[in-house]
């Protein structure tokens, strides 16, 4: 999440004041893993149009259009309804834009939290989430407390 | 920025917060308390990624809150470089339920 203030604030990416009426995305908090391609735009303020010359920027962009809707919905994914306290609320978020990762399939999965030990998955998310732990690319405290979670 | 109700003298910000929590959770978008340029103070709303502010807006931030469902990284770059703008020294975040002090350094 970003405070902008047009006029003043600056694009990461050009380096250029962002002024009233020039396209721009704030990123917010969104990637974990450091030595993913998205990382760069991570907690960051860009314009549109430097986005769209960069590798990687229509993913960035559809990742966190596909975040935001999980956010949006917070649709438990065992029950099927919407999760409505926050205290009861958890969610994978964005793990990773690999999709030869063993944990794409877990992108923006949403839970209340008593029903993740019913998931069908649970095993198998336990398992892949393991194979993440040793991998010095992952956060090893973001895997913990996910495993946490999930055991 | 949406304002989403001014603060009336004498509001206890327990309450504030946790009103702000509610509102935060269930619309998915940013909110913070700030002082607007005519000196009232206000919840102001944003959207999923963040609060615009036009120039002269806002005197002050005084805490924002980030959405739940992100990892918790602190205040952004963009969040200190809004406290060097409005010549604030420090604010407050709000991020899984923590409340967190952030300061920019101010040198002599």
């Amino acid at each position: 999440m970003s405070i902008v203030i047009l006029g003043s604030t600056t694009c990461k990416l050009c380096g250029k004041i962002i002024q009233e009426g020039d396209e721009y995305i704030a990123f917010p908090s969104f990637v974990l893993n450091q030595t993913d391609p998205l990382w760069k735009f991570n907690n960051s303020i860009v314009h549109l149009s430097c986005l769209r010359d960069e590798p990687y920027g229509e993913v960035a962009l559809d990742m966190l259009r596909a975040l935001k809707e999980s956010l949006d919905a917070k649709i438990c994914q065992v029950c099927g309804l919407p999760i409505k306290v926050a205290d009861d609320f958890f969610t994978f978020g964005y793990l990773t834009s690999d999709r030869s990762s063993p944990v794409f399939e877990f992108n923006f999965l949403c839970f209340h939290i008593q029903h993740i030990r019913i998931w069908s998955q649970r095993l198998n998310a336990i398992e892949r989430f393991k194979i993440l732990s040793g991998d010095p690319m992952w956060d090893s405290k973001f895997i913990e407390d996910t495993l946490s979670v999930l055991y | 920025m949406t304002v989403y109700r001014t603060i009336q003298y004498g509001e206890r910000l327990d309450d504030i917060l946790n009103e702000m929590e509610g509102l935060v959770f269930s619309n998915n978008v940013e909110y913070a308390i700030v002082r607007l340029a005519d000196g009232t103070r206000a919840i102001v709303s944003g959207g999923f990624t963040g609060i615009q502010f036009a120039p002269g807006q806002i005197t002050r931030l005084f805490l924002h809150i980030h959405p739940f469902g992100l990892p918790a990284q602190g205040p952004s770059p963009g969040d200190y470089q809004a406290l060097q703008i409005l010549g604030q020294i420090s604010s407050w975040l709000i991020e899984r339920g923590q409340l967190i002090k952030f300061t920019v350094f101010q040198g002599p």
